[in-house]
């Protein structure tokens, strides 16, 4: 009965990744709840569920918010293993967690072995203009080198909070369905085979 | 010997002054002495005019000189004059003449005060006060009596007498005496004889004139008789006898000694013989007195009883005037009252005949009826309404208004049923599939409108016929509203409610079987709130009534009112497949019903015009207004009205009660958690109602939510119940049912209550809540016991509690439900702890040698000293090698491998498939952690060994990567 909930509403599994204290939290409390907790708690892990309307259909997003400051890497392994698209968090405020995004970038590249894995580069804090550290124009420029969309984000005012996550899960449904697209074009090929 | 005094002070005073009238005396009284109202006042006794001569020296030596000498000493004329005042007090004054007619008072001196009176000659005297002074008087004889009196009054008011020079008392006395009696004896003889008979009483018509003549007449000879002997002693006064002393007038003599004056009359009698003809006279006027005194008398009798007749005679005439006007008024009166109590013919024909049927022959009527009203509910005073004339008139009018009350009944009886039965008969009402619709009546609000006034007619003249109408209207518009009504509610419950196929089994329940997403019932299957039933009453569309069966109706109207007919229709919008959940529906119903119902109820009120008695005539002349039948009124009936009032609506819509009930356990029983959006639905109504006068219907919903109220606390019950025994009836794994069933419920319960918050069902709600929340608590806890017990696996028990707080916490965190907070906090600690506790119990498993050892070591350091460790049995260096070669790195890899499967396994729940993640993360970072601690103890306590960890962290690094990469 549970595999037919699964089979009714389409499941897709978003991985928040960035260093610590850039606001991956923040960023998912809003989209979750609506709300934006002033106070920093650092996360280990947290595991999210939503029921959402996307595109007219019905789906739940799942997200992995995880710990930006593990002292292994490796750890992070497994769960990158588990997403289907990522959300790549630095804050606009903080230059070095900018620096960062590659290495988080590189590992999710090695461990999953797929470029074409939906990754979007996210600046957030956007609300603190006075504090920015990164231009947008470098941003972009890391984003375009990437290959993958870059969006300024503010958890605090939810400016382009549901976007993103929208955008994100837009890119993994296509890509989910272009992929079964194949997979019957390649039964039809088999068919044609016999 | 009174009367003689009587006698004699009238003449005495009428003779005395020898000069004429004196006016001297009346000159000096006035300027002096005739302030009789001050305290001070004094009364003139006697005065006499004297010659002050300037010096005692001088007076000596000129004493013997010639009368023209004399005359040129003589400078200062002035009186002396000798006063009393009220206190009995004599003062002699000495006055100068100032002008013709005025006075001045030079010296005033007290009677003590006079040291000595010397005589010097005939006319000149001497008296010493505290100088002496030398007086000259003109006239030898007033000297002597001015000193007589002086002498007498010194007497009775002095102790001592002054010194007396060459005066003798008793010549003076003497010389007063003679000259008194001559005076008295003149004018005796002198008096016109009494008299003896009275003027005849002249035969005058009137009385009164009669005896003013009579009155004039008497004092006319009283007048004469006194001034007689006036005029008859002045030549007398020339005669020697008459001449030196006069008698003294009483009045002034009064202050007198009374023994003095006595003395004085004895002497006077004995002196004189001539005195006893002068009391014979004496004798004769008293007599004459006494008779005129008896007359009088008399005539005063007389004049008392003819006064006495006078009166009575007015008195009478009086009372024949007031009891002239009585009766005149009295006429006037009963004409008023005949007037006034007769009805004209043609009334009493208008009220027998009269059409009931049009505008304006009930126009024609009211006048009438108040015609009759007026003269019957007049108020007469007992006796008038005691008058057989007006109790005969009052009868038969009585039994016209009795006929009439007859006739209209009847007329208004028959208009009703037949109203009703053509509306009942009305094809263009049905409803159908697709047209749930509650039409208004208006155009029988409007015929009957007509009949308002002769309804408040017949309420005062015939109460008995007025309830009983009341009656007749509210059963025949029960047989059209309980139709109706019925029909709507079939309608609506047969094709517009939308209905679970299997009763009671739904999302809501925490029983039912069902796990997937909300059940779809039809069209629009759950709103996220109720329509708000004022959406509702704002815009009640009218329609047009086509011209048909009831054209009577349109004739009647047409007269003047409105014209054209609508009927009013409220509607339930919805399409003719469209279904609606129980809840709306019942909402939307009620709310037209409710809408309805107080219409219906404040239409009654006003034709049968409930809020105040009052008299046809009242009514035509001030009609009360028709209020707004739409709004709720506030209470102002009194409790009598008001119950009759609640009587006639429950006796009109008794089927809607039954609807309502039926309607609201048919929804109950299709789907139980359905109680809720109707209890809300009802309180909303009955905030809507509060403070109106809508009896009827307050107590009808009171009902409706007791039994609504029992009906959620047994759908509580049931869940509750449920939730107790799916612990020993689904799987132990992963979110259970009703775990899943909770969030939803609470989110379905805070949708019917936003908006509402004021409302009794939040209260309900919010007691469920506990009850419920508190049952799944136990019952995942009894669960998660069981899951323990079942194959010894302590982890399994802790999933069952990580998935379950953790799906509850983030469910209904997601949907804000505020009320909640306290669990939700407790469910995430819950969480929290038990994945804490299930991360080291997984580890430990894996490690548990290790483990085991290094806290044994770990204790040790703690106790003592480190270096100290290497010398115990247990944990030497021997022992730490062994126990490190049992965890070599390819038996780590192995263990792992397998640990991720069987963590893989626990977390394996569609609902909470992250938590894996979660977990294994937990577990990466336990491992991670207690190799640090191992390889930190090694160096601590083992520094020379040269022992290491047969696994590095590279080592379990790179295992993590590979099982990541494994799957």
């Amino acid at each position: 009965m549970g595999k037919k909930a699964k089979q009714d509403l389409p499941l897709h599994k978003v991985i928040m990744v960035g260093s610590g204290g850039v606001g991956k939290s923040a960023l998912t409390l809003q989209f979750m709840y609506g709300d934006f907790v002033e106070e920093y708690d650092p996360t280990k892990a947290d595991s999210y569920r939503k029921k959402i309307m996307l595109d007219n259909q019905e789906c739940q997003i799942d997200i992995l918010d995880t710990a930006g400051q593990e002292e292994y890497a490796a750890i992070r392994d497994n769960y990158y293993r588990s997403g289907e698209g990522f959300l790549c968090v630095f804050s606009l405020c903080e230059y070095e967690s900018f620096l960062h995004t590659q290495e988080f970038k590189d590992q999710i590249s090695r461990v999953l072995d797929d470029d074409k894995i939906p990754f979007i580069l996210v600046g957030n804090k956007a609300d603190l203009s006075q504090l920015r550290k990164v231009s947008y124009d470098e941003a972009s420029a890391k984003a375009a080198e990437w290959d993958c969309p870059y969006i300024e984000t503010s958890a605090k005012t939810r400016h382009n909070v549901d976007e993103v996550y929208t955008f994100l899960m837009r890119k993994i449904q296509q890509r989910k369905e272009s992929a079964k697209d194949r997979e019957r074009k390649g039964k039809k090929a088999r068919c044609l085979l016999l | 010997m009174s009367s003689t005094r009587g006698g004699e002070k009238l003449t005495a005073s009428m003779a005395m002054p020898k000069s004429k009238e004196d006016p001297v005396r009346q000159q000096l009284i006035q300027a002096l002495f005739s302030d009789s109202a001050s305290s001070t006042s004094e009364t003139m006794l006697t005065y006499v005019k004297i010659f002050e001569e300037e010096k005692g020296s001088k007076e000596m030596t000129f004493k013997k000189g010639t009368s023209a000498e004399r005359a040129k000493m003589l400078s200062k004329p002035r009186y002396l004059c000798m006063t009393v005042k009220k206190n009995g007090k004599v003062r002699l004054h000495k006055v100068k003449k100032t002008s013709a007619t005025s006075y001045h008072i030079g010296r005033t001196w007290h009677l003590d005060e006079i040291k000595s009176i010397e005589n010097v000659d005939a006319r000149r005297w001497t008296v010493v006060i505290n100088r002496p002074y030398a007086w000259v008087t003109d006239v030898p004889e007033l000297k002597s009596e001015f000193q007589m009196m002086l002498l007498k009054v010194l007497r009775s008011n002095l102790k001592r007498l002054p010194t007396l020079i060459n005066i003798d008392e008793l010549a003076l006395a003497t010389q007063f005496n003679v000259a008194r009696e001559a005076a008295v004896a003149h004018r005796s003889s002198k008096m016109p004889p009494p008299p003896s008979g009275v003027a005849p009483i002249p035969n005058s018509g009137s009385f009164v004139q009669d005896f003013e003549n009579r009155l004039s007449i008497q004092t006319e000879r009283l007048k004469r008789s006194a001034t007689a002997p006036v005029s008859g002693t002045i030549p007398s006064a020339a005669s020697p006898r008459a001449e030196p002393v006069e008698p003294r007038p009483l009045s002034e003599s009064e202050p007198l000694d009374e023994s003095l004056e006595l003395a004085n009359v004895y002497s006077i009698i004995e002196s004189d013989e001539r005195i006893k003809d002068v009391m014979d006279e004496l004798d004769k006027g008293i007599e004459e007195l006494d008779d005129m005194d008896n007359w009088l008398s008399l005539y005063r009798q007389e004049l008392d009883s003819m006064g006495d007749d006078i009166r009575q005679i007015e008195s009478q005439n009086r009372g024949l005037q007031v009891q002239t006007s009585n009766q005149a008024s009295l006429l006037r009166e009963l004409g008023n009252l005949f007037a006034a109590i007769t009805i004209p013919e043609s009334v009493l024909d208008a009220l027998k005949k009269e059409s009931l049927e049009r505008e304006q022959g009930i126009k024609n009527l009211e006048k009438a009826a108040a015609e009759v009203q007026d003269v019957l509910l007049a108020k007469y005073d007992e006796d008038v309404a005691g008058m057989n004339a007006v109790r005969d008139r009052m009868e038969h009018y009585g039994a016209h208004c009795s006929n009439f009350a007859s006739r209209l009944s009847e007329s208004l009886k028959v208009k009703m049923q037949h109203q009703a039965d053509t509306y009942l008969n009305d094809k263009q009402r049905m409803l159908a599939k697709g047209f749930v619709v509650m039409y208004g009546y208006e155009p029988i609000e409007n015929y009957f409108n007509l009949y308002r006034g002769l309804i408040v007619w017949l309420r005062e003249m015939d109460p008995r016929r007025y309830t009983d109408l009341q009656t007749i209207y509210v059963n025949n518009m029960n047989r059209l509203y309980r139709k109706e009504i019925k029909e709507f509610f079939n309608v609506l419950s047969t094709h517009h409610v939308a209905k679970l196929e299997k009763p009671d089994d739904s999302e809501f329940v925490f029983g039912s079987v069902y796990q997937g997403s909300l059940i779809s019932r039809g069209g629009t299957a759950i709103r996220e709130s109720l329509t708000s039933p004022s959406d509702f009453t704002g815009r009640i569309p009218w329609r047009k009534r086509s011209t048909r069966d009831i054209q009577d109706l349109s004739a009647l109207s047409d007269a003047g009112r409105n014209g054209t007919l609508y009927e009013s229709s409220r509607r339930i919008d919805v399409g003719a497949e469209e279904r609606l959940a129980v809840d709306e529906a019942f909402s939307q119903a009620l709310s037209i019903m409710v809408g309805i119902a107080a219409r219906e109820q404040n239409y009654i009120s006003d034709l049968f015009t409930f809020s105040k008695a009052m008299s046809m005539r009242m009514f035509i002349e001030d009609p009360p207004a028709f209020g707004d039948l739409e709004t709720k009124r506030k209470t102002t009936l009194d409790l009598k009205s008001s119950k009759r009032l609640a009587q006639l609506m429950g006796i009109l819509f008794d089927g809607l009660s039954v609807e309502l009930n039926n309607f609201a356990e048919m929804g109950y029983k299709n789907e139980s958690v359905q109680c809720v959006g109707m209890l809300i639905a009802i309180e909303r109504s009955q905030i809507e109602l509060a403070d109106s006068d809508q009896v009827h219907l307050t107590g009808m919903l009171t009902q409706l939510h007791t039994k609504l109220v029992t009906m959620f606390e047994k759908y509580v019950e049931e869940q509750v119940k449920f939730i107790e025994e799916a612990r020993h009836k689904t799987k132990r794994k992963g979110v259970l049912p009703f775990m899943r069933i909770f969030p939803r419920f609470a989110e379905k319960m805070e949708s019917l209550l936003e908006g509402n918050e004021d409302v009794e069902a939040r209260k309900l709600i919010k007691t469920a809540y506990d009850r419920l929340v508190r049952m799944m608590f136990e019952s995942t806890e009894a669960v998660a016991k069981e899951t323990g017990d079942y194959d010894d696996n302590e982890q399994g028990s802790h999933v069952v509690n990580i998935e379950n707080m953790h799906h509850f916490y983030s469910e209904l965190r997601q949907r804000k439900i505020t009320n909640l907070e306290s669990y939700m906090k407790y469910a995430k600690s819950s969480y929290e702890s038990h994945l804490d506790t299930y991360v080291r119990g997984v580890v430990r498993k894996s490690l548990v040698k290790l483990l085991d050892f290094f806290d044994g070591v770990e204790g040790l350091v703690k106790a003592k000293a480190s270096e100290d460790v290497g010398f115990h049995l247990t944990y030497n260096k021997q022992a730490l090698k062994k126990v490190i070669s049992s965890y070599p790195t390819s038996a780590v890899r192995k263990d792992l491998v397998h640990l991720y499967r069987k963590v893989e396994k626990h977390f394996s729940s569609d609902d909470e498939e992250g938590l894996l993640q979660v977990a294994w993360r937990g577990i990466q970072e336990e491992f991670i952690r207690q190799h640090g601690r191992f390889t930190k103890l090694i160096q601590e306590c083992y520094p020379d060994a040269g022992i290491q960890m047969e696994f590095s962290i590279q080592e379990l690094l790179s295992i993590f990567s590979e099982i990541a990469k494994s799957h």
